[in-house]
Order: C-alpha cells, then structure tokens, then sequence
C-alpha cells in the first residue's frame, strides 16, 4: 500500500488518466440503471418456503389484488353503477388487467324456479332504492364479497382488479404507468362516488420508487452539504475539504456503473449508497490528509509530507478499509434479495471508493499539497497537546468511576433490548403521512385489508374436499379465526359449496352441505374455474384464503404461532395443513433478515477481534478492541427499545455498518499508540500524544459520519430514517466509547503489531542463538523483545559510557560492541569483553542498579536492541513463566560471563606471574 | 317463377304437418345444464371414456351415443364428479325416453290444463304407493316410499305447534308458483296445511305432459327437487294421470319409472 500510494504520489497524471478513464468506462454504465422496487427483492431468495409457495401460487393462482374503493351514500343509484360499468370496461381494456371482480361479475348464486342461477348481482341495474338494498343485503351474505368487495356496515365498496403476470424480461407496464392509469380512472369517478382510489402493491411499489427518485435529488446535496461543513469546521483546508468529495464522487460514479452493469437497480435500501459513500468514504481521507498536513507542519515539504503520509498510513488505511469493508459485505449475507444487493453493491462501492482515495489523493496533493499549508487547522497547536495530556491525566485518575458509569450506561442499554419489537411492513416504511398508507388504512378500516396468507389443507387422497367430514375441518379452522378477530374475510370451498347448496335447499344464508350426497349432487352444478382458488382440480388439496390488515411482524408472529397450534391440535389426522402466503413469506423475510443482521454483527465482531488480534499478537488485544465497538452496539439495541424503534429492514443494517465504520478509529487510536509507545517508551506519554494525534482524525471522521448519517433523518422512508439517527447514534457512541474504553483498555497492554514481528523475523536467527533466550518459544521471544526498540550505531558511537544512569540492557542483533574500562592517556579503552550478535549486554549495572562502570564503544556498523527496565518489569507482571525463563538465561550468561571474566583475570595474573618469575 | 310457386306450395304442404306431428309427439324437456345449472332444453357434455380420452356429448341429440358408451363401460371413467355427471347425463337421456316412449299423441288429455304449479297437494298422491286412508290410519302398514319420488307424507305432522293452534293459520295445502314448504295436519276438515317459509318442501322444476303408458290418456310428469335445510338436491319425478276433470291425480299404470342419480349411500 505504502509502494501505491508512493508510486501515485511520484506520477499524479497517471493517477488522474486512471481516475478519469475509470470515470468514462463507468458512465457507459450509469443509463442503464433503473429505479425497481420488487415484492420479491424483501423476500427471503430460493427458500423452501418460497419454493412451497409458488407452487401454491401456480396450483391457486395469486393472492394480491388492487382494489378500486369506493365510498358513497348510495352506492348503488343508477347513475353510479353507470358510471361504474363505464369504468370497469375502460379497466377491462387495460393491458394488465386480467379481470376485474365486482358485484357486476361475482356470481349471485341462487335458484329461480328451481333452477340454479348465476348471474351477477349487477346483471341488471337496480330502479329502485329498496332493490339496490336487497341487492346489497344478499351480498353481503356472500362470504366472497363480505369484506372483501363489500363493507358490511358502511357505504363502501371495492372493485377487485386481478392483474396479468408480466410475460417476459420487458413487459410493457411497470408499476409506475398502472398506478398513473389506475389513479386516473379512479379520478372519473369522483363525481359519483365521495371517495373513489385505487390502492394495492403496485401502487405502494410506485410510491417508494417515487420517494427514492426525489430523495436522490433532496438527501445528495443535503449529505454533501454536510460532509462540507464538518470537513470545513475541523479541516479548514479548501483542499482537504474538496478531496473526500471528489474521491467519493468518482467512486459513486464508478458504483453506479457497477450497478448498471451488473443489472442491480436501485431500490429502497440500495438508493442510500451514493450519500453512504460520501459519508463512509470520506474517514480513510480524512486520516490520510490529517497525516500528510501532520508531515508538513513537522517542517516537511510536500513530497517528503507525502511519504511521510504513506509510511504511516497506507497499512493502517489498507487496514481499516477491510474492516469496514467487510460491515458492508456482512449485510450481503442475507439471503434477502434487497439487503443482498445491498451488501454487494456497498462494499464494492466501498473498494471503488478505497481505489479513488489511494489514487486520487497522493495524485492531487503531489500537485496542490504544497499551496493548501494554510496552517488554519489549529487543532494542532500547543495548546492541544497540553489538553491531550490534561484528558489522559484525568481520565486515568477516575478510571474507576469511568468504568463504573460505562457498566451501568451498558446495563441500562441491555435492559431496554428485550423491549424492541420486529416490523418488517412495506407500508410501515411509508410513514404516517403517505396517502397511499392512508388509502391502505382506509381499507383495512372498512374492508378486510390488504394483506393476506393462505392456509394449504392437503391429504394427498383424491376427492378428500367432497367430503363433509374434512370440509368441516376446513370450516373449523375459519371459525377459529373469526373467533379470535384478527381476520374479517376468510374463504374456502367450504364457503362456496354453503353458498350453493343454500341456493338448492332456498335458504336465506349460506350453510355447509349436510351429506356427502348432497356434495356430490351439487357438484353437478359446480364448474372448477369458479372454484379454482380454492380447491384443486382432484379435491385433494384445499386453500383457505385469509385477509387481514395486521402490519405488525410480532402480532402477525403471535398469530400465525397460535393458529399453526390450533391446526397441529385440532386437524383431522388424514389431513396436513400449512401456513403460506404473502404475509408469510413477509415474516419469514423478516426473521431471516434479523437472524441474518445479528449473524452478520457477530461474525463482523469476530473477524475484528481476529483482524486485531492477529495485527496486535494477541486475542486479548483483539477482544479488548472490540470493547469500544461492541458497546455502541449495545447501546444502539437499548434506545431501539426504548424508543420504541423496530427492528427493520433499515435498523438491522445500521450496526452491522456501524461497527465495520466505527472500528477504523479504533484501529488509528491503537495502531499510533504502539507507534508512540514505541518512541516515547512511557505509556502515558505515548497515551497523550496518541489522544493528541488521533484527535483531529477521529473527531472530524466522526462528525462527518454523524452529520452524513443524521442526512438519513430527512429521508421519507421510516427504515431509512431510523437507519440514519442508530448509524449517528453508533458512530457517536462509538466516538466516545474511542476517547474513553479504547485509551483505558489499551494503556494495559504491551501492544505489538504483525509489523514488528515481520521485521523480527529477519533476526530471528539471531535471537533464537542468544543466551538470553534459550529454551524459550520464537513467540515467547517476540513478546518478550517488542517490548523494546531498535537502535542503529556506527562505528565509534557509544552505545552507554561510563557513570549513566543504568535503566536498559541491550541485545546485540548486528555488528561488534566492545565494553571496556575507559582507559588514561593512548589506551582510551581497557577490553573487558567483546560482544557479537546474539550476545547480551549492560545487564550488570541494570540489574545491580548502579551507574555505569564502563563503555560499550561500537566497533562496526551495529543494530541493538534496546530492552528497558520498565518493559522488563512488565513482563514479570504479564508474563510470569517467560521472565522467570528470561531471568534463569540471564543468571546463565552472567555467571558464564563472570567465569569468563574470571578466567581472563587468573589467565592475567598467570602471565604477569610469569613475567615477574622471568624478570625475577 | 310460374313454375316456383306450385314447388313451393307443395312443399309447404308436404312439411307443415310432418313437423306439427314431431312437434306433437317428441317431447322437448327442460334440462339443468351441468357447470351452470341454467335452464336448458340442450347442452353439451365432456365426459372420460377412458383413463385418457374425453368425448363430447350433445344432449339429448347424442342420447344413444352416450348409451352405448355407457354400455361399453364408459360411466366408470373419471373422479368422484366426472361420474356423477355420467349418471346425470344418462338420467335425462332416460327421461327423455320415459317421456318418449309411446310417440303420438293421447286422445285423452285431463291433465294439461291443470295448474300444476299452483296445485293442491291433496290432488296428488300423499305417499305413492300407499292409500292415504291407510296413511293416516295405519303408516306403518303402508310401503315404504318409493325411491326418487316424492313423498308429501314426510311434511305430515301429529301435533301442531302450540302457537299455530289457530284455525285461521291453517290454509289449504298447495303449491304456491312452483313451491310448497310448510307442514301438513290432519283435521275435521281434512288435510290442512301451515305454510312456513323456512320449512322442508318441495320445488317443481318442470311438468312435461306425455302418454308415457301407453293408455292413450295424456300423462304429466313433474319433477321436483327437495327444498328446506338439509335436502338432497336430487331430482324427484312424480308422473300422474286422470282420466276426468274431477278425479284425483294418480300414478299411470304400468309404466316404468325411471330412477333418477345414483343411490343413497
């Protein structure tokens, strides 16, 4: 990364011919996007479930249908009804519509003279008041009219428009063009009727697909707009302030291009990307520029600043984009088509928008970086440091009470968990003030409601249907439902065939056939077309078609669970029966959809805990990471419920891509702290200048998303603007979770990056061979050893002299040290010993905590390793088994080496014996 | 032209009475259709000859057609419905033959004048079959009814319910336009009637007139269905003659009657 950024930074017109060439590949891309909102796309893809329920669809035909609703005092004057009939040809004429069913086609089923007769209620208009009454009394005894067609009490009443299924890839309607013709002849008949609309899926499709169309014009400026302020208030820079948007404005290009080219349209959750990557895209930016003005205030120009910025950021950036990366990715892990597409498009766009900024940003600041220097972001003055080290010194001090007040803010937020409840309703989405939603309230007031779910009684045995006994069973199973009020319209053949053998035994209302003869007589008159929906063509399986206008996922939950439990408890043996249909479906979109987000919040969760983990060495370091993204999360769950907030398509996503954000501070915060620990030696030093560095960054960053994800609260959508006030809530959250656990946490830890130890490895040889580490693991030595630094000598340099301060000792990794007596006069150095790689020296002063007593002179070109007394004592406090190993080598060497030293002395004094026996 | 006319007067002559005697003597039912239960005097039907063929029938052209299918096999063919729509096309075949039977017309007819639909029960048969002295004194004693048709006996009741003990509610019994529902007493002034419109009774459909013995006395055929709660919408055919004005209506004599659907099971 490093290598890329540098590379870009040294030939900016490459950057920029790539940028532009990317641009103009994408933008053939962009006309072939299309916004779509399908009632597939919120349904969990290739189930069985779904699978079950085509067939059902195949075998039965389909469910939904649009309503023409009609309300008015008489609703069957004549000159209504006229004008209806005008209506319902001119509907009829429609392409799309298949048939219309009103009280001009349902079938009045009754006998005249004994002959059975089923003409239409409306077969001849009504002359009178009391024959438009009795033509009313009649069919609203009529169970296929009852509520569905008909209101029972009010002057309302619905045209049923069945719509043909689109034959091909391009059929020559769309949602949009139905809704118009629809609404239109609605409109007719206004004059006639006090309220006359039409209302059903495609309608509420339209409305949504509106809404994104107008929001794209309304929430993109407003997202911009606000990414410019934040930038602006904290950058202050033109530059750094235009980057993030330029960077995230090709990326959305190149985005749409992808989609277009992938066939993916935009639709309710997919429409929110292009401000997500302004939003999202700008914190990798952000970092990189905050580092690059960071190099120049440090007095480098603009191409030293700019290798600067890539030496420190292109790991770390390379980094926290596969973090958040993979928050966006984990969405995709849904197997519902919309959050699929979701995932997907995201984390591509995220990488197309990580390719613009490592491209577009070294490219543009190795040409402009250089006239930006405005030095106007004060943050970065004296001042702030001494704030930086006021925090920490604070913070460390009530530590305790920090804990504790975090600890009861995460309880307060568990508690209120268990109050979220789960909504996963098309229609919830439009909010309250939608017409299309008030239309739809206004039927589920009036009439049966929109909504409906089939139950599939089978046995697999031809003729079972023409049998009392099972369409009794049938018979129960809607009675139960009336019984517990949450249905006013259930149907079935059993209906049908009450409704028939009433008109043959001329009775007043419908009444289920006593006897399996008379079934059978009656069969006679029955054709299976007008039955189809209900029964299959050998009468092995029967469909019960309930309409309903629960909106709530929990109380359709609940019932669903009580009725599946009526039916396990109470059905005939012989018989199976399941629950399917388009709320069904819906329901099970929805549990797959929040089994899904919390699977996808886990393994985001795990996979930083691993990313860390293995950067850092160390699970702990890992889980300790997660510490500042996980609360966030809990807090997010808490106010959901406490506010009331329901888990949707919207809110599921909002911590995943939360988390995948928010964990890039966290990344920054404790990849400079190993930094400046490493520099600084001191933890609280490095402490301050981590809060001191990372500041800027991580608040604009923060501010940034939050204002990008407060944009949200300005959409029409109530997912979309529940996703944007969790995802500010998080990222808010997680800003201080970032200043407050993650600075608390991490101050405990001896923090070694993967980095480190790469750079280790090349003296692995070394290490293994000294004394110091005898029988001790590699990674046990590289924990011990990251603990310190490495120093480079040349030749002559002293690596301590005489009378120092003992606090270190030194691992000799390359080159020769010699430690001597300072010698008088020529011999500037009396040899005590000389040290190669692997040895270990200045242990005797450290240890017996004396100054010096001697130097240590480098003889070549040498690398030490720098081990202090204060990394040492912390190893005995963390890792008791390797220091007592390290301290048993060291006893070993020492004693070795006093041996040595001994030997070297009795050796002298031999030979000064043996010279005075000779002068002697 | 001169010689067109004399042809086409001839002609008139030699057509005009043969279809006033078909039109005499073929009698030309009411039939339910099957699917729609409409009113019909033809319809066509599609029915399994075998486990994979299908054939149309045009009732009651095809009537032998359909006979000799029945014959080969055919009626055991297809589900539950598809051979009781077997049996319901054969049954009109056959009434189309009972009424048939004996073509030409009967010198003696007391019965087309009758108004069927509005008659008195009392005019008919109570329980063909049974006497209806022997009826009302010893039922028991009496055959049982006879299978597919009518039995008026079923709506006679011992003790009237106490809030119809008023002479005035009961009314003579009869058919009103086709229908009769309600409940039959015996009192001093013979058999009486409470009409009551949620009562079991009965509807007739049709009345066809033929010689259908042979007796030269013209014959009405009524067919009925049952009405009321819990009625089996099964076709009841009810044949009767008189040979005077005053008499009552009785069965013809020696003449089959065809038995229509399948049997109770």
């Amino acid at each position: 990364m490093n290598r890329i950024l540098c590379y870009f930074s040294g030939h900016p017109v490459i950057g920029l011919a790539i940028i532009l060439l990317l641009t103009a590949i994408a933008s053939s891309q962009i006309g072939k996007v299309e916004v779509r909102i399908s009632a597939d796309e919120m349904l969990v893809q290739n189930n069985e479930e779904q699978e079950y329920y085509r067939q059902i669809q195949t075998l039965f035909g389909d469910e939904q249908v649009n309503l023409l609703y009609l309300e008015s005092e008489d609703l069957l004057a004549r000159d209504k009804l006229e004008a209806l009939r005008q209506t319902l040809d001119k509907l009829q004429k429609l392409p799309y519509v298949k048939k219309t069913e009103s009280l001009f086609s349902v079938p009045w089923v009754k006998t005249v003279d004994g002959y059975l007769d089923k003409k239409p209620y409306l077969a001849k208009l009504p002359k009178t008041t009391e024959e438009s009454q009795r033509i009313l009394n009649e069919a609203r005894k009529n169970p296929f009219l009852r509520n569905i067609l008909l209101s029972p009490q009010r002057d309302v009443m619905a045209i049923a428009i069945v719509m043909q299924k689109p034959d091909g890839d391009a059929p020559q309607w769309n949602d949009e063009s139905v809704t118009r013709d629809l609404n239109t002849l609605a409109e007719e008949l206004r004059p006639w009727y006090k309220t006359s609309f039409c209302i059903g899926f495609p309608q509420v499709r339209a409305e949504i697909a509106d809404r994104i169309r107008a929001e794209q014009t309304s929430l993109f400026p407003l997202a911009i707009a606000a990414l410019l302020i934040a930038l602006f208030l904290l950058l202050r820079q033109v530059i750094d302030i235009l980057l993030p948007i330029m960077t995230a404005g090709f990326s959305i290009v190149w985005t749409l291009g992808f989609m277009g080219a992938a066939d993916i349209p935009i639709n309710v959750v997919t429409s929110i990307i292009p401000i997500l990557l302004i939003i999202v895209g700008s914190t990798e930016d952000i970092h990189l520029l905050a580092e690059f003005r960071h190099g120049q205030k440090a007095g480098l120009d603009a191409t030293a600043a700019l290798k600067h910025m890539s030496r420190r950021m292109g790991g770390i950036i390379l980094l926290t984009f596969i973090t958040t990366y993979l928050g966006f990715l984990s969405v995709g892990l849904s197997r519902i088509e919309a959050l699929w597409q979701f995932g997907l498009v995201a984390s591509t766009g995220l990488a197309l928008n990580f390719i613009a900024t490592i491209i577009l940003i070294p490219s543009v600041l190795a040409l402009a970086g250089k006239w930006q220097l405005d030095g106007k972001a004060r943050i970065y003055g004296g001042k702030t440091r001494l704030l930086a080290k006021r925090y920490w010194e604070w913070l460390w001090r009530h530590r305790l009470s920090i804990i504790i007040f975090f600890l009861l803010w995460a309880l307060v937020a568990i508690s209120g968990i268990p109050h979220i409840h789960i909504n996963h309703n098309a229609i919830d989405s439009l909010g309250k003030d939608s017409e299309v939603r008030k239309k739809i309230e206004l039927v589920n007031e009036n009439l049966a409601g929109l909504e409906s779910l089939s139950i599939i009684v089978e046995s697999g045995i031809e003729d079972t249907f023409l049998k009392v006994r099972y369409l009794e069973e049938l018979d129960e199973i809607q009675k139960y439902i009336r019984e517990k009020g949450w249905s006013e319209s259930t149907t079935s053949f059993a209906d049908y065939l009450s409704l028939l053998n009433a008109a043959f035994q001329e009775l007043d209302e419908p009444l289920m056939p006593e006897s399996d003869d008379i079934i059978t007589e009656l069969m006679i008159f029955l054709n299976h077309k007008d039955v189809s929906a209900y029964v299959s063509e050998d009468f092995s399986r029967a469909r019960i078609l309930v309409r309903h206008s629960m909106e709530s996922s929990e109380q359709l939950q609940a019932t669903l669970k009580d009725l599946q439990n009526f039916i396990d408890h109470n059905l005939d043996a012989g018989l199976r029966a399941r629950i399917t249909g388009d709320s069904v479906l819906t329901l099970s979109a929805t549990n797959a959809m929040i089994r899904g987000q919390l699977q996808s919040i886990a393994i985001l969760l795990v996979i930083i805990v691993l990313i860390i983990g293995v950067l850092f060495t160390e699970l702990k370091v890992g889980l300790l990471a997660a510490l500042p993204n996980f609360f966030p999360v809990i807090v997010m769950f808490g106010f959901m419920g406490y506010a009331d907030i329901p888990l949707n398509i919207g809110t599921t996503m909002a911590a995943a891509i939360a988390i995948g954000i928010a964990v890039d501070d966290t990344l920054h915060f404790m990849l400079r702290y190993n930094r400046e620990l490493q520099a600084r030696k001191s933890h609280n030093i490095a402490m301050e200048y981590t809060i001191y560095g990372e500041a800027l960054p991580v608040v604009s960053t923060s501010v940034a998303l939050i204002a990008g994800f407060l944009v949200f609260t300005q959409a029409s959508f109530e997912p979309i603007i529940q996703f944007g006030a969790l995802g500010a809530l998080v990222i808010a959250t997680a800003l201080i979770a970032d200043f407050i656990i993650t600075p608390l946490a991490v101050s405990s830890l001896r923090l070694v990056t993967i980095w480190d130890v790469l750079s280790l490895r090349l003296r692995k040889k070394v290490l293994e061979k000294s004394p110091l580490f005898k029988n001790l693991k590699p990674w046990q030595i590289r924990q011990f050893i990251l603990s310190g630094r490495m120093v480079e000598y040349n030749k002559g340099d002293f690596v301590f002299r005489r009378g120092q301060v003992s606090t270190e000792l030194y691992v000799l990794l390359t080159g020769t040290v010699e430690v001597c007596l300072p010698g008088s006069g020529k011999k500037s150095c009396n040899l005590l010993e000389r040290f190669t790689p692997g040895d270990v020296f200045g242990d005797v002063a450290l240890f017996a905590n004396i100054p010096r007593k001697t130097d240590a002179v480098v003889k070549e070109h040498s690398t030490v390793l720098v081990l202090t007394r204060e990394g040492i004592e912390r190893t005995m406090r963390h890792r008791p088994l390797i220091s007592a190993r390290i301290f048993s080598n060291l006893t070993s060497d020492l004693s070795r080496r006093m041996i040595k030293l001994i030997s070297k002395q009795e050796m002298k004094n031999r030979n000064q014996n043996n010279d005075g026996g000779r002068k002697s | 032209m001169n010689r067109f006319i004399p042809c086409l007067v001839l002609y008139a002559l030699l057509t005009i009475p043969s279809l006033g005697f078909t039109s005499a003597s073929k009698a030309t039912p009411y039939f339910s259709a099957p699917y729609t239960g409409e009113k019909v005097q033809q319809y066509d039907i599609e029915l399994p000859i075998s486990r994979h063929e299908k054939e149309t029938f045009h009732i009651p052209n095809d009537c032998s057609k359909l006979n000799s299918r029945l014959l080969e096999g055919a009626g055991h063919w297809g589900n539950r419905v598809e051979r009781r729509l077997w049996m319901k096309a054969d049954d009109d075949c056959r009434y189309l033959n009972f009424l048939n039977k004996y073509s030409g017309k009967a010198s003696q007819d007391f019965v087309t004048d009758y108004d069927f639909y509005n008659a008195r029960i009392t005019d008919f048969p109570l329980r063909p079959g049974c006497d209806l002295n022997l009826l009302l004194r010893n039922p028991a004693a009496c055959p049982p009814p006879m299978p597919g048709m009518p039995n008026f006996s079923m709506f006679m009741s011992s003790s009237m319910p106490m809030h119809q003990t008023q002479e005035e509610n009961l009314k003579d019994c009869r058919f009103e336009n086709g229908l009769f529902r309600g409940f039959i007493y015996h009192t001093g002034m013979g058999l009486r009637c409470i009409r009551d419109s949620k009562a079991p009774g009965y509807r007739i459909l049709s009345v066809d007139f033929a010689d259908v013995n042979g007796d030269d006395c013209q014959d009405a055929i009524l067919r009925m269905v049952p009405v009321g709660r819990g009625a089996r919408p099964s076709l009841l055919i009810l044949p009767l003659t008189r040979c005077s004005d005053n008499e009552k209506f009785s069965l013809p004599s020696g003449s089959d009657y065809p038995r229509f659907g399948p049997a109770p099971e």
